[in-house]
């Protein structure tokens, strides 16, 4: 059996093993192991995606127990893309923490690899309850990132932030609980069987089971009447948590994907589930994100906004349920992840840049940095979707692709009309912060500011470059796309990798 | 049996949503906790209610219960243990922070100029 489909789970495991029983030793050793694991995730992410591009999904059974008895990790192509996209993030966070942000409490590394475990296993696993598992495990260390550096703000967020979340477990928990009532399986693949044949007596339950499991999914894609913890739990955590935090509501439309497109699309009883309403629920949190990006008093709230409403743009995908929407919108989730990480570590390095103030939209004294306003100017026309940035071939991409929907009046005249208003925010707020000056043209503040830290500039201006990439390879990264999308909207080969004998499956009755 | 299994998990659901809606941490805590307690009544209940049977399938035992639920209810009582752990531990965090046990922490006047004051000294 191939190893490579654990390999992004287990290293940031043992990492994080490590680094809990090295909390005694010097920061720069734990920074040391914490990079040479990114490193090696980096490494092995790449591996498997290289792996994963095939027609058929890697299926690794975990301690050879087979499907559905056992718990199996699934490779297909959207999961590999998706792990090497949080390799990338990770590895530009670690570099900005090292800059100092590590040392302001303990225990940083090894939560920040125990993160890299919850995210990884919750893209690469086949099994609804492990997915839990690896959820929980995800947010618990969300929860102690979030927190980490100590403040009111921070707590408060926190606090609430904890106590959505724990009543979302709540509610995915008693899904699970009515898929194992229901359909007695929780192995993906296998409840993509067990849909095609469920008795009409049960018919409602299973219904409301899936439900459930979406509204919970939905919660940590931050759908609108869901979404208002969002931008107070990212603007209130540190730059390089927020920026591992983009990839976290990509984790909830991921999971969306997965279940939507392997077991609910071709099961009669799941019919309409999401189709109709997701679609007006996705365009009003787009809507909404825009006027929070109006209103946003900060650079780094300005782009937990800017979050959300790339989180709205993406649920189009599932909403309208199409090969080549999905296609586009597998790009796009790749580059806003990559965009919104590069964009709140620039947010971190323009606070330090402005000294006492930070990054709230008030006259101080200028930046004299040009290499921060150069970078602010890429990032805030890709977020805005200007050509030629990235994000104006994302927005495209998934315009052309609902061209031919009922829907697409509605999505062109909303989408366009939000990135206009987030381009005047975006210009507004950058005139604010390098070119705003109190009126009599005396300096308000003469604070000696901290010199330039190198790592975090590095790790910044490298994910810049990074995003200017994804214009170079545009057509390459597409086609991985669209082949993931093929692969998603063809689940028999996903359910024949997983189970490939479901016939000869002997099956206990209930006790 | 079924009855009075479904309306035990009702109640603490009931109970537990209505803690959760109050202003104060600690009694949302505590309503989380009897909503995890309920959670895990329902989780263990989808596995159907079996009394005085083992949980292993075997060729000689004829009436067994299903083990899944008591494994999964086991999983999560370890994780709402551990998350009902920290989130006591926030909420001390913001009481030590704020002076007062609000959900919104609201930083208030008084305790900021004596926190201000004790740091001058």
């Amino acid at each position: 059996m191939n190893h490579s489909p654990i390999l992004p789970i287990i290293v940031p495991f043992i990492a994080s093993i490590m680094l809990l029983m090295m909390n005694a030793t010097q920061l720069s050793w734990q920074r040391g192991v914490s990079a040479l694991s990114v490193t090696l995730l980096l490494a092995v992410s790449i591996n498997l995606l290289l792996l994963a591009d095939q027609s058929a999904p890697l299926v690794y059974a975990l301690g050879e127990w087979q499907a559905p008895f056992g718990i199996v990790l699934v490779a297909d192509r959207l999961a590999a893309l998706a792990v090497l996209t949080t390799a990338v993030l990770s590895a530009s966070a670690l570099l900005y923490a090292s800059g100092g942000f590590d040392s302001k409490g303990r225990h940083f590394h090894a939560v920040f690899q125990l993160q890299l475990v919850g995210i990884n296993g919750a893209f690469l696993t086949g099994d609804v309850f492990n997915l839990f598992v690896f959820f929980e495990i995800m947010l618990l260390a969300s929860y102690i990132l979030l927190a980490h550096g100590g403040g009111l703000i921070k707590s408060r967020a926190g606090f609430a932030y904890v106590i959505l979340n724990l009543a979302g477990s709540a509610v995915f928990l008693i899904a699970l609980g009515l898929i194992y009532g229901t359909l007695g399986t929780l192995n993906l693949a296998d409840i993509a069987i067990q849909l095609k044949t469920v008795p009409a007596s049960e018919a409602s339950l299973v219904r409301l089971s899936g439900a459930l499991l979406m509204t919970v999914f939905l919660l940590k894609a931050a759908v609108l009447p869901l979404s208002f913890w969002l931008p107070h739990a990212y603007s209130a955590a540190g730059a390089p948590v927020a920026a591992l935090f983009a990839i976290m509501t990509k984790v909830g439309i991921v999971a969306i994907l997965h279940v939507q497109m392997i077991a609910f699309n071709a099961a009669p009883v799941m019919h309409g589930l999401l189709g109709s309403w997701l679609i007006v629920a996705a365009l009003v949190t787009i809507v909404f994100a825009a006027l929070g990006i109006l209103s946003a008093k900060s650079l780094q709230s300005l782009v937990a906004w800017l979050i959300l409403g790339s989180a709205g743009l993406l649920l189009i995908v599932p909403s309208l349920n199409n090969v080549v929407i999905t296609a586009a919108g597998l790009y796009y989730l790749v580059q806003s992840a990559i965009v919104g990480a590069a964009f709140f570590m620039m947010a971190g390095l323009i606070s330090n840049a402005r000294g006492r103030v930070g990054d709230a939209f008030v006259m101080t004294t200028w930046v004299s940095d040009n290499k921060l306003k150069l970078g602010y100017f890429i990032l805030a026309a890709t977020a805005a979707g200007l050509p030629p940035f990235s994000g104006f071939i994302g927005k495209l991409m998934l315009l052309f692709a609902v061209k031919e929907s009922v829907m697409m009046p509605a999505i062109w005249a909303v989408v366009l009309i939000a990135s206009l208003v987030t381009t005047i925010a975006l210009v507004k707020a950058g005139s604010r912060l390098f070119w705003e000056m109190p009126i009599d043209g005396e300096p308000l503040s003469q604070e000696r500011l901290p010199p330039n830290n190198k790592r975090q500039h590095f790790a910044t201006f490298g994910l810049i470059a990074i995003s200017l990439l994804l214009i170079v390879f545009a057509q390459p990264l597409s086609d991985l796309t669209l082949r993931a999308a093929e692969q998603l909207h063809a689940p028999e080969q996903y359910i024949h990798a997983v189970i490939p004998h479901h016939a000869d499956i002997q099956r206990g009755g209930r006790p | 049996m079924e009855a009075m299994l479904a309306v035990a998990i009702g109640l603490l659901f009931g109970c537990g949503v209505y803690l959760m809606l109050r202003a104060r941490t600690l009694p949302v805590i505590l309503g989380l906790a009897l909503i995890s307690y309920a959670v895990n009544l329902f989780l263990f209940a989808s596995g159907r209610l079996v009394i005085n049977a083992p949980p292993i399938i075997h060729a000689d035992i004829k009436h067994y219960t299903d083990p899944i639920p008591q494994a999964l209810v086991l999983t999560a009582i370890v994780i709402g243990f551990g998350m009902t752990a920290y989130i006591l531990t926030l909420a001390l965090r913001g009481l030590s922070e704020s002076g007062d046990d609000h959900i919104d922490m609201v930083e208030k006047a008084e305790s900021t100029s004596s926190t201000q004051i004790k740091k001058r000294h």
